[in-house]
């Protein structure tokens, strides 16, 4: 028996202001396979699946669905093809309940709708694919994981047979991650062929028959599942093997440069959210913050970037109390924010790359003479910051907000650290990105480190801080409950402590 | 006794234009686009209906005041939609070009600036004392009608979906500019239809500036109802028992005139502050949507 592709990609392109998101990409799909797309943020796997999925229209190449070529004008035509696609930013409408999104995307008619048949309908899938739905649900009560199975339920009633499925498990928990493999797998197995895009290589191993890998809008490659390691796909995917955990610098530890003593501020509902918290970082040091989130991360770097003035204690940066100082003067005294969400506090989307670069220092004597800004400096630090840090960009007049995550986190990067602060808070300055970016996020952090800066590193992931930090505190009910090297405690040890267990003890 | 049915009529009277104002709001909104013009579609309803009724009898002035209103309504949508400009912006524009237009009109067919000669009206319905015109009743049935298509079929949830979450409606193949247009365009009619009621039913003339403010308070009333047909048709009626009340104080002549006729104005405001937070604009509404592909 000879399998048939059943989607053929023959050399596609597709341009946006004048960037190549995908070129000349070639590949095949086959009937019935479970095909991983993989690269890194910005390699152009959202706009290659748009393109099959109809959303965009190829500028080169096409692309054939069952032997045909095809030129989908709208998401219709390509649903017609029994093409549907689960997206990165789930497509639902949030007041509606269950039973109207499907309806919505699902029936063709203007007039009454065949509520009843759909429920039939709907309730029939379900089976087949063991869901239990609540249709009369509200989607914007629904946790992510069941948002994701209403897309999928979506497809399959509007009779997809090739289904799509962009980064899915970004927002999932790691069981319901498990649970959606799962789905996938039977499904593939009632025939469904599957797109799966991600960035996650072991969950594509786990899933996928066949990888192909994109590198900066073009096709790397195209690998058997069983043929290929996770080592050989990341060197496919950033075009070099990672280098393995850079050496570490001993740094010697330098002045006392951020100090909080038994700081105390409430939060937005005026509760009380740290209560007495002390830490000490010296230059050269990174020192980490773990805990489950709540436990007063944001306030800790609220206080430390004076966003939040604290009710009680202080807060010295290299001796000086800054504490309930106004952010711009904080800023200006040499503490640097890269911010846990970094679309809105770390950058104004709408605005080009160039002044997201320049936010909050353009008042500097080297872009602003008398108040009016010097064009040509501005510009000429910001191409050369875009070149050290390895921003992809098409002009540094872009939106930022059209970059991808990655690169927007290091035009933040660039900006914060380019003015070499003193203090730097970064809070989870890698979530949702690959590792690509996140190997050169670290690698600026320790860079940070060697010239003398004190990082203060908040993190959800602990194998993260246990990696960067010099000493890490673990965080629990407002208070630094323990102190560690790295290497010190086991994990089950720290694990122990994020849920309270142990005394508060003093720093040195 | 009937002191109290010839109040509640009253109400019923002054209520009716707010309520199918803000009912054309309601399909407005609900697909996206603010109309703060629905004042000035409003009083070209009511112009173009006294010069319909002057013409050609109160039925034809109530087609033409829909006509009028539909191509105030295809100007807003033309700007907003098609042009993306701001949808305060051209309400405000709107606003402004009714007023002009009106007088303007006002000398040509007219030859007065500020207000038609008399104009009839249609037979009235009378019941248990009180008359009432046909478009109250017709009122209620816009009110039920709407509700059904919002609500209950294709055309309706494609035309919230668009109001909440464009991106998703155009994912799901959904034209949104279609129905944007569609929303505006109904939100037209019926605030043009309810000029004509102001001229030709209430007054049995137009005169400048006979809207008082009522396409404001419309929007007023949904947000008091909740974008919702039933809720705010309630909200309105309660706006046109505290004018009819306020009208049988000045009456009375116990309180200067100005302060009770602030009254039910100074009530909404009232209302619209407790319920703050209480109720929620459609997701997407005031944002004008472009798919971003370059
Ligand atoms: N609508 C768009 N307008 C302009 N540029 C875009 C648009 N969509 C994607 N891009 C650019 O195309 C490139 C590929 O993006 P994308 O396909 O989203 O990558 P991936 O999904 O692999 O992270 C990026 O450089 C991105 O900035
Ligand atoms: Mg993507």
């Amino acid at each position: 028996m000879q399998i048939r592709p059943v989607i053929e990609f023959r050399g596609v392109g597709k341009r946006f202001a004048g960037i190549a998101a995908n070129e000349d990409i070639s590949f095949a799909v086959n009937q019935g396979a479970v095909h991983a797309v993989v690269g890194e943020n910005g390699a152009g796997k959202t706009t290659l699946m748009n393109l099959l999925a109809g959303l965009y229209r190829p500028d080169a190449g096409n692309i054939l669905v069952r032997g045909e070529p095809v030129d989908f004008h709208g998401p219709q035509a390509a649903h017609h093809a029994g093409i549907g696609m689960v997206h990165q930013h789930f497509m639902l409408v949030e007041r509606f309940t269950i039973l109207q999104n499907i309806l919505l995307s699902c029936e063709s008619s203007y007039g009454l709708l065949p509520q009843l048949q759909a429920r039939q309908k709907v309730s029939a899938i379900c089976r087949r694919l063991g869901l239990t739905l609540d249709l009369d649900a509200t989607v914007e009560t629904l946790p992510v994981g069941l948002r994701q199975r209403v897309e999928i339920v979506k497809l399959l009633y509007r009779g997809g047979d090739i289904l799509i499925f962009d980064e899915p498990t970004a927002v999932l928990t790691p069981g319901e991650t498990a649970d959606l493999l799962e789905l996938l797998r039977s499904m593939s197995q009632q025939g469904k062929t599957i797109l799966y895009v991600s960035h996650k290589l072991s969950e594509v191993l786990a899933i996928a028959d066949t990888v192909s890998v994109l590198r900066q809008g073009r096709l790397v490659g195209t690998v058997g599942a069983a043929e290929t390691t996770q080592g050989q796909l990341v060197e496919m995917m950033i075009g070099r093997s990672l280098t393995p955990s850079a050496e570490r610098q001993t740094v010697t530890a330098g002045p006392l440069l951020l100090a909080l003593n038994a700081v105390h501020c409430r939060d937005g509902r005026r509760a009380k959210a740290l209560q007495g918290l002390s830490l000490q970082i010296r230059g050269g040091e990174i020192y980490g913050v773990v805990g489950v989130s709540g436990n007063g991360q944001q306030e800790l770097t609220g206080v430390v970037t004076g966003e939040i003035a604290p009710t009680g204690g202080a807060v010295k940066l290299a001796g000086d109390n800054i504490a309930g100082m106004s952010m711009p003067k904080v800023r200006n005294l040499g503490v640097g924010l890269i911010p846990e969400d970094r679309d809105r506090q770390g950058l104004v989307g709408a605005l080009p790359v160039w002044e997201n670069m320049l936010l909050g220092q353009l008042r500097l004597p080297q872009f602003c003479h008398r108040g009016i800004l010097s064009g040509a400096a501005c510009r000429n630090y910001v191409a050369e910051q875009v070149r050290r840090f390895g921003i992809r960009l098409a002009s540094i007049d872009q939106p930022v907000c059209s970059l991808s995550g990655g690169n927007r986190q290091k035009v933040i990067l660039a900006r914060e650290l380019g003015r070499q602060p003193r203090v730097l808070v970064a809070s989870q300055p890698v979530r949702g990105l690959d590792i690509g970016a996140a190997e050169m996020v670290h690698a600026q952090m320790m860079a940070a480190r060697e010239a003398g800066a004190a990082v203060l590193l908040i993190s959800a992931d602990l194998d993260e801080v246990l990696e960067l930090a010099d000493r890490v505190g673990v965080l629990y009910a407002g208070r630094i409950v323990r102190e560690f090297r790295p290497g010190e405690l086991s994990p089950v040890e720290i694990g122990h402590y994020m849920l309270g267990g142990g005394q508060a003890v003093k720093p040195q | 006794m009937d002191g109290l049915l010839e109040l509640a009529a009253s109400a019923l009277r002054l209520g009716i234009p707010v309520a199918i104002c803000a009912l054309g709001a309601l399909w407005s909104e609900r697909s996206g686009v603010i109309n703060i013009g629905m004042e000035g579609m409003m009083l070209t309803g009511a112009f173009w209906g006294a010069a319909g009724a002057f013409w050609y009898g109160p039925t034809a002035g109530i087609l033409l005041a829909v006509a009028a209103g539909l191509v105030m309504a295809l100007l807003h949508a033309a700007v907003t939609v098609s042009g993306r400009v701001d949808q305060i912006v051209s309400g405000v524009a709107i606003n402004i070009l009714a007023y002009g237009l009106n007088r303007f009109f006002g000398y040509r067919i007219f030859n007065m600036a500020a207000s038609s000669p008399d104009v009839p009206g249609l037979p009235e319905i009378s019941a248990g004392g009180v008359a009432l015109s046909w478009i109250v009743p017709f009122a209620f049935v816009l009110t039920g009608l709407s509700w059904l298509v919002l609500t209950r079929t294709g055309f309706g949830l494609r035309l919230q979906a668009v109001g909440e979450n464009p991106a998703a409606a155009d994912a799901a193949g959904i034209s949104v500019p279609v129905l944007r247009y569609a929303g505006v365009l109904l939100g037209g009619a019926f605030a043009g239809l309810a000029g004509a009621y102001l001229s030709i039913e209430h007054t049995g003339m137009y005169v400048e500036g006979m809207t008082q403010g009522k396409g404001f308070i419309a929007l007023a009333a949904l947000i008091v109802g909740n974008w919702n047909p039933f809720g705010l048709v309630g909200a309105s009626l309660l706006f046109g028992l505290f004018e009819a009340m306020s009208f049988r104080l000045v009456q009375s002549q116990t309180l200067p005139y100005q302060f009770v006729q602030m009254a039910p104005y100074l009530l909404t405001l009232a209302v619209l502050a407790g319920l703050r937070g209480k109720t929620r604009a459609p997701a997407a509404t005031g944002q004008n949507w472009s798919r971003d592909e370059t």
